[in-house]
């Protein structure tokens, strides 16, 4: 029932929204009066006072007020704004210049604020008058709405004489209702601007923009206002002489004001009429037209139109009918006072003044903003630095910390590394363990036994020189003297393989020392060959040296050259050893070390007749880690550690000669220093 | 007269062994013979044929080695082989076992306690 009612109401109003008519507007005037549904009263009264605006601007005036308190009760601003619009244009047409513009400036300070968006009608309501689509963003409802009062502003500054500030209006209204695509308020701007400018006499300019004007109603079929833009490029003819012109114009314009209800274009046609025929000296013509046109005014109670038909009246009068131009000019007087007092005027300026300290404080406002904007991208651009700067920080931060992981590490692996190379050695020194029980048991049997031999020797002795056998006696001394230099022997001996095994096991000194070479390869010859006859039973491989005399000493570092002679060596014995497994008994192994000196070099060769090595691994066999052995019987650092030992520690080389089923030999040289 | 055959590669057994058995020698009661590698101990055990024989025979030896020799010796001489006595080193109980194995009679430990010796050739008082 009640959108039933609604429904009908809105029919009515789309009915009533446009080109009203009286009898419309009372029809609107009485469901207004019964209706009790707020925004209902609001279309309803904007959609009366806009109907009333141009016709009755006192009634605009009181169905604008009525429809401005609903929506401030509705919070509406966007419609506030629309509200205040209707109520300056409606005392505008009433001559209530300072009121006028008060309303305006008003309505404009709501729509310049885009807060208005945010409280607007929706689509389902239809527009109180022919400008508002309420289908558009609320943005673009916004700059058509500020568009529009701003040319009403304008036309308050042109009707009260200050064009420059219309034409400030103007400039302003017109990109607004480019961004809100509004044609129809394009049209209407660019005429009243043409009229500015005629008003200015600049001719040029004022028919460009009117053309202009007209242009955009015909494009946007809006027709009301099409009569006034018709004039208004007549008068500018007018005033160019071209008076038949102008004449057509006029015509055309009366007709179009009558056609669409514009009756203050009716008016001002039929004066601009007059005019010309006035002109022409067609008086009677002339009088017809003041005639209408004032009839017309009357009707309307335009001050503004009524000045325009009175002034028209006292003009015609004058030299004719003394009474009846002073009749006239007495109303001219009385309007002109009523619109331009001094009171009014004092009212508009104090607005205007307020209106210009407005502007000023928002000029101060806006600068604020921008001080505030530049603060706080300032701000922002400093927070920014100090988050980037953080992030450097943090990264740098991260980086240093994956270095200290790095070095760390780096610490680790070098820990490790030394680590591997004394298992390294623990493992060759394992290999060596067998060999080396094997070594010290026998002269430990020797030592002894000779000793407890010699124990009894001496009771023989004893008792041969109690006999006096000194036959005896000579041979006993003769034996005794053989064991004691055998014990000797074999004590040294087990001091020498002591030694060497400490020499081995211990971190090397790092000191170069005059070390006997060839004895130092026996050594390790014998060391390999029963570790690994130990190790292994089956084992057996026949071990030569060629040890040259001459070699004598040289300043290497005994435990790191020895260890190296030591590898390469077991390094040879396993090679034959392998070969020995795959190849039938008609294979003797070997392994020969021989020792050369020159004049400037020492020379230690290993010498195996094993398989070789295979040429696919040649480079290889000096990487740490590489190792051919079964998995766990080799550390891989054996020949990665002697070339160090070699080239790093010595200053010297270590060559490979290989030849596939023949066998390898490991050549070492030493530069002599001194 | 019990005739060994002493087998290592270290010379000075010789000398160490007839000083330790002069006594005994001095009283033709031991006859001594010394070979310095398996290979040798075999040659001279075929000049020894059908002659009672105690070898007493060192391990790790160049060439043949001591297990060699004792599966050749426990091999060739069937009925009845000679006695072997091994001498190992200290606490080499994997050549113990090896050894056992292969059918060693006996084990003297380097370095060799010549008492013990004697107690095991019944040489001790006689």
């Amino acid at each position: 029932m009640r959108l039933q009612f609604l429904t009908s109401c809105f029919i009515l109003i789309s009915l009533g929204s446009g080109y009203a008519q009286e009898s419309d507007l009372d029809s609107l005037k009485k469901v207004l009066a019964a209706s009790k549904n707020d925004t209902l009263r609001l279309i309803l009264s904007g959609t009366i006072a806009n109907g009333y605006s141009e016709v009755n601007p006192d009634s605009a005036y009181r169905y604008a007020d009525q429809m401005l308190q609903v929506t401030r009760l509705l919070d509406l601003r966007m419609e506030e704004a629309v509200a205040l619009g209707e109520i300056g244009y409606a005392l505008l047409n009433m001559g209530n210049y300072p009121r006028s513009l008060q309303a305006l400036l008003q309505s404009i300070s709501i729509t310049e604020d885009a807060s208005c968006e945010r409280n607007v009608l929706t689509e389902k309501y239809p527009a109180s008058d022919e400008f508002t689509d309420r289908s558009q963003s609320p943005r673009m409802q916004r700059l058509n709405r500020l568009s529009r009062v701003q040319q009403y502003a304008a036309i308050l500054y042109g009707n009260s004489g200050n064009y420059e500030k219309a034409i400030t209006f103007y400039r302003k209204a017109i990109p607004n209702a480019e961004a809100a695509g509004s044609l129809q308020i394009l049209s209407i701007t660019y005429t009243t601007l043409g009229r500015t400018y005629l008003s200015l006499n600049k001719k040029d300019s004022a028919l460009i923009y009117l053309q202009k004007g007209y242009d955009y109603a015909i494009e946007a079929g809006y027709k009301r206002y099409q009569g006034s833009m018709l004039l208004n490029i007549g008068r500018v003819y007018l005033s160019m002489g071209q008076q038949e012109l102008a004449k057509q114009y006029f015509q055309r314009s009366l007709r179009l004001s009558t056609d669409y209800n514009y009756y203050r274009g009716v008016v001002a046609s039929n004066l601009a009429l007059a005019d010309l025929y006035k002109i022409s000296k067609m008086r009677d013509s002339s009088l017809y037209h003041i005639k209408k046109g004032l009839v017309t005014a009357t009707y309307l109670n335009g001050p503004d139109l009524l000045l325009r038909s009175y002034t028209a009246m006292a003009g015609y009068y004058q030299g004719i009918n003394s009474d009846s131009t002073v009749k006239y000019q007495a109303l001219v007087i009385k309007i002109n006072n009523e619109i331009f007092n001094a009171k009014q005027v004092q009212q508009f300026q104090n607005i205007d003044f307020d209106e210009q300290q407005r502007l000023k404080e928002m000029e101060t406002t806006e600068r604020e903003f921008q001080a505030r904007l530049r603060t706080n991208l300032l701000l922002g651009g400093i927070f920014t630095l100090v988050v980037i700067a953080f992030f450097l920080y943090r990264n740098n931060r991260t980086k240093q910390k994956a270095k200290q992981h790095i070095e760390k590490a780096y610490e680790q692996l070098k820990a490790t590394q030394s680590q591997l190379i004394q298992s390294e050695k623990m493992a060759s020194l394992g290999e060596l363990t067998a060999g080396i029980a094997h070594e010290i048991q026998n002269p430990l049997n020797f030592v002894n036994n000779f000793s407890e031999v010699s124990t009894e020797l001496v009771d023989e002795l004893n008792d041969s020189i109690k006999d006096g056998n000194l036959q005896a006696v000579t041979g006993l001394a003769s034996d005794l003297k053989q064991n004691l230099e055998k014990i000797l022997h074999h004590g040294k001996r087990a001091d020498g393989i002591v030694k060497g095994m400490l020499h081995h096991s211990r971190n090397s000194s790092g000191i170069k020392e005059p070390t006997d070479i060839n004895a130092l390869v026996d050594e390790y010859l014998r060391l390999a060959y029963h570790g690994l006859r130990a190790k292994d039973k089956s084992f057996n491989a026949a071990m030569h040296s060629d040890l040259d005399p001459g070699v004598g000493k040289v300043n290497v570092i005994p435990q790191d050259l020895g260890r190296v002679i030591l590898n390469l060596i077991t390094n040879g014995f396993h090679a034959v050893s392998q070969k020995k497994k795959t190849s039938g008994n008609g294979f003797e192994p070997s392994v020969t070390v021989i020792t050369r000196r020159t004049s400037t070099h020492l020379q230690i060769i290993v010498k195996d007749n094993g398989d070789g090595v295979p040429q696919n691994i040649l480079d290889k066999i000096f990487q740490p880690f590489f190792t051919t052995k079964p998995a766990g019987q080799g550390t891989g650092l054996g020949l990665s550690m002697s070339y160090d030992i070699i080239t790093k520690v010595h200053g010297g080389t270590i060559d490979v000669d290989t030849k596939a089923g023949e066998g390898s030999s490991f050549i070492i040289t030493i530069p002599i220093n001194a | 007269m019990m005739k060994i055959l002493v087998v290592d590669d270290e010379r000075d057994i010789q000398a160490l062994f007839e000083q330790r058995f002069r006594k005994e020698i001095k009283e033709e009661r031991v006859q001594l013979y010394f070979a310095f590698s398996g290979e040798e101990a075999l040659e001279c055990l075929k000049k020894m044929e059908h002659e009672a024989v105690l070898i007493l025979s060192d391990i790790n030896m160049p060439g043949m080695n001591g297990f060699q020799l004792l599966e050749a010796v426990k091999k060739k001489y069937l009925k009845p082989p000679p006695v072997v006595m091994m001498i190992t080193a200290y606490g080499d109980s994997e050549n113990h076992r090896m050894a056992t194995e292969l059918g060693a009679d006996d084990f003297l430990t380097k370095p060799v306690d010549f008492s013990i010796l004697k107690e095991k050739l019944n040489l001790t008082g006689a």
